[in-house]
């Protein structure tokens, strides 16, 4: 099957078997292993990506549901200028420890101030509720999060 | 002057946040090959035939025939297979590798895989092993590994005193859960085996493979990735994949990568030991203790390994932060055909900690008194000897601890009005615990020997040549600190890379809150050392361990100082309960911690907050069960740790209490936040509820039991 | 290795269902699971797929003076958004896994699902919802606890695809809806109890009561519904005994890895009750 989407801003064409996993495509196929893996059935959020804006878990994503889709990664996502603004809380509020889970907290954090610019703490930790983290208890990424959004005020 | 605690951006944090960090399984992606790990699917059983499906070119199978060198891995008891031999002796013992470029094909072959058994009748827990003792031993020929030690005069006390109080503690498995699973890479090149991995201690991978293949070190390379976290689960265990990545690497001449799922991950890792721990305390008229008699028993599963050094911490641990004049310990650590109990985080603490906690709560309730009036009335105080009368090297900051939690929670004055609390099941709990950092006794003299490189480059960096592993509890960083400061130099000069045995000697395992203590406290002695030699220009400086002079250890009868220093701290937690549903909703978390120097504010306050979490998951909600040898718990929808919802954040104090030995006079970290906060929160509930808890997890079917049973 | 059929129109899609043999595939993310190999490698799905997720006719919520009519490709997230639906739809939908879940995710997905812990079931129970079914033969409709057979099973033909879910529009004044999991977010149901009324002064003009994962499908019993409209408001409290002990007979939960059949009983009953004296009598 040939899928074709935009990946990270750029038209990518694919010839793969449709049930593939995006995670597997992401990761293996074109080589961006920022997304991990770290359950493969949807429940740590480690393999979060933005899909037509919306977070999803790429692990549950076939390529048969990918056509003419917009994917965000990491790696696309680490351009731009409210990543900075998101890496520059997470750094003052020591939101990483092992990093396994950091891009899937870090997509999420986008998906969440897309839709809410200045989410309180509650709001902020029902928005990660899908990823889990066993290195922080949380709250540093929440605190970190809630740093971007104040001091990255108006860049969402 | 800028304080050493003062926090700064961490080594490894640009790459993490951009999703660059390179984990062992982002490597290679373009030539790897793969291996796969055919597991026993019974608890105990002969293997009498196995059937293998016609391979297509390039895919091998591979078993134990094939491992050239010694099929054990070398940890203490050196009695597990990488590969099983005739029997396997619990359900996902590895049995074959299967190898190939396709993981489909990887997949089809794997189920087509045929293993004739003959069960064996399984001793499936602590009590079977003790009423069979002949039906499943370890491989030194005894069902149990056993101690015990003494202090004072036991037996006397034991028959004169006035009042005795006796408790029974249970503790079930706990699963690491890292969020990166099981991850090896491996290639040959020029006969030498070359290995990448998320691991806690390349040097233990580095035996593995010599043992394996009858190498000799110097064809042996260990390389860690960034690991995505560890908490001892990547102690000792990373051996058996290494060792199987690297037989399927050899065989074919290709790099492999061995990453393992999740469910293989959690069914057949390691875990934390289950345990069934006894109390019994003598007190004179005046309410005070004046012998224990304690009975420990682990469930060590189906080989040895590292059960000794957990049985004999859990044992030291057992008294907690009390001054018990006469004492009995007695432990065991039991075999069964279960997964393989081993190092967590705690190692053997957390389950003392709960046992000795909730007993002394236990007592003061029964005369009436105040838990934290009657704990401090026992507290270890300066001149005072450990349970294995060894003496402390630091000032014990006890009274300040518990005064300041107490102040800072209000504990004793919420206890006292508690009566009306429990119609509204709000409870309120205290715990009190130390643990001891560095490796057990005379470990780091006598056995690890760690040595640390620090190298000063004629362009004024400085990089820093250690085996300690960052898996994200800031090694990198915080060893770069020290050294840093101790020089006086700006930490941009130093280089602190992942540890590659090519250039790094054996600094120890990353283990037992030793890395800050033994490992910094080596390379402040470099740094020092360098200091005085400032004016070379390329400088090289290697040291070994020296073991403080006032330490001593007699491995024998268990007498002297048990561990080279050792970390303090309190909990106090505050829950309500649901009466409809059960639920415990922790409130609030007042945390109080000696440490020593803090080398990194942020980065301890990471350690403490998420080895918190971990210790209430443990205390709450992290059940891994074996039901008929196989375990019921396999991923992580069914083995629940906490998500961003449960708890809240804690309340951090630090009290200052430099340690003499201490790099800059800090302390270990790494395990204390864990250790203390189960018996926190169970006394919390025990209070909310007005029964008693006896095991942990609490979890609402728990407390329903207690409600419906009464006591 | 399975075909997958990708249709852009309805009528396309249930050609094909009338031709192949095939399983649905909406959301995924039951599927994904269910189905999932080891990483790197493919799902095992058993049959071929038939992919929904194209198909704009199945993605619309409509509603009109009676009905509220959701398409079942509509995705929870969506659903969530919809200002015009009550809270009582989507408080239960809001309890479902985690932002990312909800994103892929469908109320038709989980009701074809049928697991005894689906989340979103004790809700349309309760509102006696009905399915429509579409073939290239026309349509039927069928009510949600004639469809969901036991678990893991519903009456859909194999040359079906369930096209929409149907809402009476019902005036309801008062609800409440627990579910209780392992822990506080993207947690299996071990239990939850869904209700809803139309309470007057005196009297209880309308109410539905239903309870998930305490038997193989959800437990709902009309006639102790009208047993507590005959009770009415004033007598409601002191006859909550019975009412209680008239469940605890239907209810019949299992033991498993998430709880205990004797916590599930007795904690469904107890938020039942909570529910009652706290959300409906006011």
């Amino acid at each position: 099957m040939e899928i074709n989407f935009t990946l990270n801003g750029k038209r990518v064409s694919i010839s793969t078997e449709p049930t593939r996993r995006l995670l597997d495509i992401l990761r293996d196929d074109l080589g961006l292993t920022g997304t991990k893996e770290g359950c493969g059935e949807g429940e740590c959020g480690s393999c979060a990506v933005l899909l037509d804006g919306r977070l999803v878990n790429s692990c549950m994503v076939p390529a048969f549901a990918m056509e003419d889709k917009e994917v965000l990664t990491i790696e696309g996502f680490r351009e731009h200028q409210r990543f900075k603004a998101i890496s520059k809380g997470f750094e003052k509020a020591g939101s990483v420890q092992c990093g396994f889970c950091t891009p899937g907290f870090v997509m999420a954090a986008e998906a969440l101030l897309r839709q809410n610019p200045h989410p309180t703490e509650r709001e902020i930790s029902e928005a990660i509720e899908g990823n889990l983290c066993r290195c922080t208890g949380y709250n540093m990424i929440v605190e970190g999060i809630l740093t971007a959004s104040r001091e990255g005020d108006g860049l969402w | 002057m800028v304080n050493i605690g003062d926090s700064v951006k961490r080594f490894d944090f640009d790459d993490k946040v951009q999703g660059r960090a390179v984990y062992t399984a982002d490597l290679w992606v373009e030539d790897r090959i793969y291996a796969k790990i055919f597991r026993s699917t019974r608890q105990r059983a002969r293997i009498v035939a196995i059937h293998l499906p016609k391979l297509p070119e390039g895919y091998e199978i591979l078993d134990y025939h094939h491992i050239p060198g010694t099929n054990r891995v070398p940890i203490v008891y050196d009695d597990q297979p990488f590969l099983a031999e005739d029997t396997v002796n619990y359900y996902g013992e590895p049995i074959l590798v299967v190898v190939g470029k396709d993981r489909d094909v990887l997949r089809r072959i794997m189920s087509e895989i045929m293993v004739d058994y003959e069960d064996i009748a399984p001793i499936s827990s602590i009590e079977e092993s003790i009423l069979n003792p002949q039906g499943y031993k370890f491989a030194d020929g005894s069902n149990k590994i056993e101690y015990t030690f003494t202090k004072g005069n036991p037996d006397i006390h034991m028959e004169g005193g006035e009042k005795s109080f006796v408790d029974s503690f249970n503790t079930g498995y706990q699963e690491h859960a890292y969020l990166e699973t099981q991850s090896i890479t491996c290639r040959v090149e020029d006969g030498n085996i070359i290995v990448h991995g998320s691991m806690q201690c390349p040097y233990y991978v580095v035996e593995g493979m010599k043992k394996a293949f009858d190498l000799d070190e110097s064809r042996v390379r260990v390389i860690q990735q960034p690991t995505g976290g560890g908490f001892g689960g990547k102690e000792d265990y990373p051996s058996i994949p290494a060792v199987l990545c690297a037989l399927a690497a050899i065989r074919t001449g290709k790099p492999v990568q061995l990453v393992y799922d999740r469910k293989e991950d959690i069914i057949a890792s390691t875990k934390r030991h289950p345990s069934d721990i006894s109390i019994k305390s003598y007190l004179d008229e005046s309410n005070k203790i004046t012998a224990m008699d304690i009975d420990i028993k682990l469930d060590g599963g189906a080989y040895a390994g590292l059960s000794s050094v957990v049985l004999q911490r859990t044992m030291f641990s057992s008294t907690g932060v009390y001054n018990i004049e006469n004492l009995r310990v007695k432990g065991g650590a039991y075999a069964t055909n279960n997964v393989v109990s081993s190092a967590f985080r705690g190692f053997g603490g957390p389950q003392s900690a709960f046992a000795i906690e909730m007993h002394m709560e236990n007592i003061a309730l029964a005369l009436g008194l105040d838990p934290l009036e009657f704990k401090k009335k026992h507290f270890l105080r300066d001149g005072d000897l450990s349970c294995t009368q060894g003496k402390f090297l630091n000032g014990i900051k006890l009274d300040e601890i518990s005064a300041s939690i107490n102040e800072t929670s209000g504990y004793s004055l919420k206890r006292r009005s508690s009566e009306k609390d429990k119609e509204l099941l709000k409870g309120i709990g205290f715990s009190i615990f130390a643990h001891g950092c560095g490796f057990t006794g005379a470990g780091e003299s006598e056995v690890l020997k760690p040595k640390v490189r620090l190298v000063k480059y004629s362009d004024g960096t400085l990089e820093i040549f250690v085996s300690s592993s960052e898996i994200g509890q800031g090694t990198q960083t915080t060893l770069g600190k020290i050294v840093a400061h101790e020089l006086g130099v700006p930490l941009e000069r130093i280089v602190h890379k992942y540890p590659d045995s090519k250039f790094c000697p054996d600094s120890g395992p990353t283990v037992a809150s030793r890395t800050i203590l033994i490992v910094g406290g080596m390379l402040q002695q470099c740094a020092i050392e360098m200091k005085a030699r400032w004016d070379e220009e390329e400088i090289e400086i290697i040291r070994t361990y020296k073991s403080p002079k006032e330490l001593s250890w007699d491995n024998e009868k268990f007498i002297g100082n048990a561990y080279p220093e050792y970390s303090w701290g309190a909990n106090v937690v505050e829950v309500h309960m649901d009466p409809a549903t059960y639920q415990v909703e922790v409130d609030k978390i007042w945390t109080v911690f000696d440490i020593g120097t803090p080398i990194d504010l942020k980065i301890v306050q990471g350690q403490i907050e998420g080895g918190l979490a971990q210790g209430l998951g443990y205390g709450l909600m992290e059940e891994f069960r074996i039901r008929d040898g196989v375990p019921m718990q396999n991923s992580l929808t069914t083995y629940v740790i906490p998500s961003s919802k449960d708890f809240p954040q804690p309340e951090i104090r630090l009290i200052e209490n430099p340690r003499k030995y201490g790099p800059f006079g800090g302390s270990g970290l790494g395990e204390l936040p864990t250790v203390g906060v189960a018996p926190a929160i169970a006394s919390a509930v025990q209070n909310a509820l007005g029964k008693k808890v006896s095991r942990i997890p609490v979890t609402p079917e728990y407390i329903k039991e207690l409600i419906d049973n009464g006591n | 290795m399975v075909t997958t059929y990708c249709p852009e129109t309805l009528s396309e899609a249930l050609e094909i269902r009338e031709k192949e043999s095939t399983m649905i595939f909406a959301g995924g993310t039951d599927l994904m699971v269910k189905y999932k190999s080891t990483s790197g490698a493919l799902p095992q799905f058993p049959k071929d797929i038939l992919y929904i997720g194209n198909l704009q006719e199945l993605k619309e919520i409509s509603i009109t003076g009676e009905w509220i009519k959701i398409g079942s490709m509509v995705k929870l997230s969506t659903l969530l958004e919809e200002r015009r639906l009550p809270d009582y739809i989507k408080i239960p939908v809001k309890g479902i896994g985690s932002p990312s879940i909800r994103n892929l995710g469908t109320m038709g997905g989980n009701i074809c699902n049928a697991s005894p812990a689906g989340d979103t079931l004790p809700m349309l129970y309760a509102l006696d919802v009905a399915i429509e079914l579409s073939s290239a033969k026309g349509t039927r409709k069928v009510g949600i606890q004639d469809f969901i057979k036991g678990p893991g099973k519903t009456d859909i033909k194999p040359n079906e695809i369930m096209t929409g879910i149907f809402i009476k529009r019902t005036e309801f004044n008062r609800w409440g809806y627990r579910k209780v999991g392992a822990r506080k977010a993207n947690a299996i149901s071990k239990l939850s109890v869904f209700c809803t009324a139309q309470i007057d002064q005196s009297s209880v003009r309308d109410i539905r009561i239903s309870f998930g994962s305490v038997g193989p499908t959800v437990i709902r019993n009309r006639e102790i519904e009208k047993e507590i409209v005959q009770i009415g408001v004033a007598r409601l409290k002191q006859e909550l005994g019975g009412i209680l002990e008239a469940y605890a007979d239907m209810l019949s939960p299992i033991s498993d890895v998430r709880s205990t059949k004797d916590y599930r009983k007795d904690v469904s009953l107890n938020i039942l009750k909570e529910i009652i004296e706290g959300d409906l009598i006011l």
